[in-house]
């Protein structure tokens, strides 16, 4: 029990994907800044990642080495589109956050080599916990960013990411139990 | 519609097909290639496993981290590639080339891919050259120690796949590895959670090569050798004496447990000196006739040859609530304080270097030694555990209890005589004050209310000047003298009081203004006695009839000073507050949860009978909250001192 | 029909939208190198691909067929990097196949898809040539003043000024974030010319800042 948890968070605190490994970095910056149904973002990314991880891992056996990326992109992309057959709407501009996360797929490949399904299934739910996190804890540093005065060449991106380096700075507290 | 959707499913799937078959045609191209890299790569050693081509296989191997094997003719060593999961992080594996020569020594072990190596590469894997197949010179580094126990279990399951197809032989634990290990199951006590060993190293005699001394003396280990064979033994200030051999099994060896519990006394006793027991805890053998109060004192030794006691104590009061303090007091036949030590605290440092060497040579009183900041806390309690010592030596008619000093006892006035110069932990907030005349030392209150003077006058005596109240003076036994004394003495602690912090400034601030009656002109009070905080005071006649207003400056957060103005009506109720900054920045920080508006509005029309201190409580500002607390207490008692005096 | 974007166009974007393979490719220069390498040719073929295939396609089948000709090269590339720069295979890992899913590929990519071949080479070549200048210099910094080596030899003059952070994934993002808040200096984003992928209107950086 106690390793399951610690896996767990290892994602979450210690190898946050995108902050000490730098996968989803882009959808998680691109959308802190934006400060919207953060939840529902993440919680999909978690889905999406659990599920293609899954997949995949059942499927290793079968796919030949030079097949992998391909075959993890399309296994993403179907259930995308499912994703979005269930929600009932267009997912919009949420499609490529969503279907074009690279950590979705870092994992899914990670994972292949990986002993039992239950590290799988906690793996891929500490790397969609730690996309949450990333995002809710980026989001309130770009509240506080934008009502200061930064130097021009710094607003904006320069900025965010400083953010996510301390960020990420903090995360390495986590780091070598 | 249906068509269109169709269409694009069989064009992806088209596609897709094209990309996997391009794809595939350079893996094609590439496959050989990277074979041929890899063959490159392995020069001219023999494979005999690789898991990717089992058919290969000249080993049997059985351990699932053990990728592959190659045989090295010309370098006269086997390279094993290890994989395993067990590190930190279960989605990588961590990669290892363990490089071991035909003779079952490891020539080198390197971590390919992992998260963590700083510490791995520069501690730990330097550590296993060299060792061989029993990896008794292999220690875990804390920190990393996850990886590290997956590294050794990785390289223990290469060994094992070597050793058990025979190409060398296991090397044979040593009877002291062996031992060693033993250590965590039969003597807990003396090893740390990682399996480090937590003791001194001390020599053995006889029989006993080599051992361990717990740090308080009441347990030893012990490698023994009869001549014969080897053994673990233990002696517990407990338990006695207890043999085990390299197996772990209890011993029954007489002769044996005669030598470990005899020199383990006798270590015992070389450590405590030739000291008899006067008091102990933790000893049931001690039949102590003392009357000990209190749970700090552990126990009492008194050792005649260098006529001195020693005094163990542990005191819960550090703080860290859940790690005691223990102290070392040793004082000699006379009441003087030889030395304090501490065994085992948290924030020793400060303590070292200045608090614990100024104990020693302290009487009773205690009177030269001051609390250190910053460790406040400590030192406290430190000091504290050593009163408890000495009473426990004074109640038992050890030692006499020294006089505390005239000075030392005006010392411990100014918390009551001048409340306004202390904190809430009863410290002096002042800057220190060079005496003349007839005042030795003195200090002027950080919040500005005044200041205080010892002074010798052939008597000796406490003088507090306040801005608001005047001079006052007390004798070292608390009493006021200000009536009974020389009114040139009063004088001249005026003088030199206002020439040390200034005039009293009585004009009324903007704060107090705007708290007023519109054209207000406020006068300036005095206030007969002492209050805790109040800086200034000043009346005003409304046609409400009178209006006190009181300028209140307590200790905050950090010792901070806070400014609180209050102006009372003449039934003593609140009618008016201001502050200038409510919960200092600094506590800003803390997790108070505060509606400052309605806060502010709750003090108004509050009177002494009414107010309980509830009403200036800030839930998780405890220092704001007691700052102001103590701000409005002393408004009202101010109010009252000047109505009481006015009849 | 919208103009075609001008060199150093938004570098600022793009680098944001490549943030991952270009940070997982700066700790050393080999791999910046490798990874340099990798993102042109990617860029290039799934231009040519995808401007080839664009006619053939129904429009909503636009996005998924460029995932799978991007996924398909960045594959390629993998297989081509293993068995021809080995060592920078080694330091990239997975990254490479990463540039699967890698919105600024996506960029040049749809413009392929969206304006026709030759618009689209012409993005994937300024994409790749200035992802190519920036990984390069940020690789540089990193590995010179992180493990005081260049492109694996070690500088000995410069093992006193090591600054350990900079190697590790923090150090990289806060020399990432400077080296952008240069390229921000000298290049400011020509609102004029924005893209319209779906990268880019996913993810909309600094225009909006503008406004406000």
């Amino acid at each position: 029990m106690k390793e399951m948890i610690l896996l767990v968070l290892g994602f979450v605190l210690v190898n946050n994907y995108a902050l000490s490994a730098y996968l989803g970095l882009t959808p998680m910056l691109g959308f802190a800044k934006r400060g919207e149904k953060l939840l529902a973002l993440g919680l999909s990314v978690t889905a999406v990642t659990l599920l293609s991880s899954l997949i995949l891992w059942l499927l290793r056996g079968l796919i030949p080495a030079a097949l992998q990326v391909l075959c993890a992109v399309t296994v993403i992309l179907i259930l995308v589109y499912v994703l979005q057959l269930l929600c009932g709407k267009k997912l919009g501009i949420w499609f490529p956050v969503i279907a074009l996360n690279s950590a979705a797929l870092g994992l899914g490949l990670n994972l292949l080599k990986a002993d039992s399904f239950l590290t799988v299934l906690l793996s891929a739910l500490g790397v969609g916990l730690g996309f949450l996190l990333g995002l809710f804890l980026l989001s309130g540093v770009q509240t506080k960013l934008e009502e200061d005065q930064a130097p021009k060449a710094f607003r904006g991106l320069p900025l965010q990411i400083l953010a996510a380096a301390i960020v990420a700075m903090a995360l390495t507290a986590f780091q070598f139990k | 519609m249906k068509n269109n959707l169709t269409r694009t499913i069989l064009a992806l799937v088209l596609l897709l097909a094209v990309m996997a078959g391009a794809t595939l045609g350079v893996n094609a191209i590439t496959a050989p290639i990277v074979e041929a890299n890899r063959k490159a790569l392995l020069g001219d050693s023999v494979v005999l496993f690789d898991r990717a081509d089992p058919a290969a296989a000249q080993l049997t191997v059985t351990a699932d981290t053990v990728q592959s094997v190659l045989r090295d003719d010309g370098k006269q060593a086997y390279t094993l590639h290890l994989s395993t999961f067990e590190g930190y992080t279960k989605d990588k594996p961590i990669e290892l080339t363990l490089v071991v020569d035909f003779e079952g020594r490891i020539v080198s072990l390197s971590v390919d891919s992992s998260g963590e190596t700083r510490e791995l590469s520069e501690d730990f894997l330097p550590g296993f050259t060299g060792q061989d197949s029993t990896l008794a010179g292999v220690q875990l580094v804390a920190g990393v120690t996850f990886s590290s126990t997956a590294i050794k279990n990785a390289v223990n399951d290469g060994f094992n796949t070597l050793i058990d197809n025979g190409l060398f032989a296991a090397a044979e634990k040593s009877a002291e590895q062996l031992l060693r290990e033993l250590l965590p199951t039969v003597y807990p006590a003396l090893v740390s959670g990682s399996g480090a060993i937590q003791g001194e190293e001390v020599e053995g005699s006889g029989s006993l090569k080599s051992g361990y001394q717990a740090s308080t003396g009441d347990g030893y280990a012990w490698f023994v050798n009869d001549g014969s064979a080897d053994y673990l033994g233990i002696w517990t200030l407990a338990e006695g004496a207890k043999l085990y051999d390299t197996e772990g099994n209890s011993v029954d060896n007489a002769a044996l447990l005669e030598e470990v519990e005899s020199w383990s006394l006798a270590c015992r006793k070389a450590l405590l000196g030739d000291a008899v027991a006067l008091f102990d805890r933790n000893d049931a053998s001690v039949e102590s006739e003392l009357e000990i109060h209190g749970e700090t004192v552990q126990s009492i030794y008194k050792n005649d040859t260098d006529q001195v006691y020693t005094l163990h104590l542990s005191t819960n009061q550090g703080y860290t609530k859940d790690t005691p303090i223990e102290l070392t007091l040793v004082v000699d036949y006379e009441g003087k304080i030889v030395s304090v030590s501490v065994d085992r605290s948290g924030e020793t440092k400060e303590l070292d270097e200045g608090f614990l060497p100024s104990f020693a040579g302290q009487d009773s009183t205690l009177a030269g030694v001051e609390l250190v900041a910053g460790v406040t806390f400590s030192s406290t309690a430190i000091k504290n555990a050593v009163n408890d010592g000495f009473d426990a030596l004074i109640t038992n008619g050890l030692v006499a209890g020294a006089q505390k000093s005239e000075e030392q006892l005006l010392q411990e006035l100014v918390p009551i005589a001048y409340p306004g110069i202390v904190n809430k932990a009863g410290a002096i907030q002042g800057e220190e004050l060079a005496g003349s005349g007839s005042a030795t030392a003195g200090y002027a209150a950080m919040n500005g209310s005044g200041c205080l003077w010892f002074v010798d006058s052939g008597e000796k005596l406490l003088a507090v000047y306040t801005h608001v109240g005047g001079v006052t003076l007390y004798n070292s036994l608390g009493e006021v003298v200000t009536e009974s004394a020389d009114p040139a003495l009063i004088e001249e602690i005026r003088t030199l009081s206002i020439e040390a912090i200034g005039e009293r400034d009585t004009e009324a601030p903007k704060a107090v203004l705007r708290l007023l009656p519109e054209g207000a002109e406020p006068v300036a009070l005095e206030i007969p006695g002492l209050t805790s905080c109040v800086v200034n005071a000043w009346t005003v006649e409304s046609e409400e009839g009178s209006l006190y207003a009181f300028h209140m400056r307590p200790y905050g957060y950090a010792n901070e000073v806070m400014d609180l103005y209050l102006v009372l009506d003449e039934s003593g109720a609140i009618v008016g507050q201001r502050t200038k900054e409510l919960i200092l920045h600094s506590e800003y920080f803390s997790d108070y949860t505060l509606d400052e508006a309605a806060y502010k509005e709750g003090l108004i029309g509050l009177t002494a009978d009414s107010y309980t201190g509830e009403q200036t409580l800030i839930t998780g500002a405890t220092m704001s909250s007691d700052a102001m607390e103590s701000a409005v207490h002393a408004a009202f008692e101010a109010f009252w001192l000047l109505t009481e005096n006015r009849g | 029909m919208k103009e075609r974007k001008l060199l150093f166009q938004n570098p600022v974007t793009l680098l944001f939208l490549g943030a991952a393979p270009a940070l997982a490719a700066s700790a050393d220069v080999r791999a910046a190198l490798g990874m340099s390498i990798a993102v042109m040719a990617v860029l290039l073929c799934s231009a040519l691909v995808l401007g080839l295939v664009r006619r053939l396609l129904p429009k909503e089948a636009l996005l998924p067929a460029a995932v799978i000709v991007v996924a398909g090269f960045a594959s390629m590339a993998q297989l081509l990097l293993e068995a021809l720069l080995p060592t920078a295979f080694q330091m990239l890992g997975i990254y490479v196949a990463v540039l699967a899913v890698d919105l600024m590929v996506f960029g040049a990519a749809e413009d392929a898809a969206d304006f026709g071949m030759s618009k689209g080479l012409l993005s994937a070549l300024e994409d790749g040539f200035c992802f190519a200048v920036f990984v390069l210099a940020l690789s540089a910094l990193r590995e010179l003043f992180g493990t005081a080596s260049f492109a694996g030899a070690p500088v000995e003059f410069l093992k006193p000024f090591r600054m350990g952070l900079l190697s590790s994934a923090p150090g990289g993002l806060i020399l990432f974030s400077l080296l952008l808040a240069l390229f921000n200096k000298f290049f400011p984003a020509r609102e004029e010319a924005g893209r319209n992928t779906s990268a880019a209107v996913a993810f909309p950086v600094e225009e909006k800042e503008e406004e406000a």
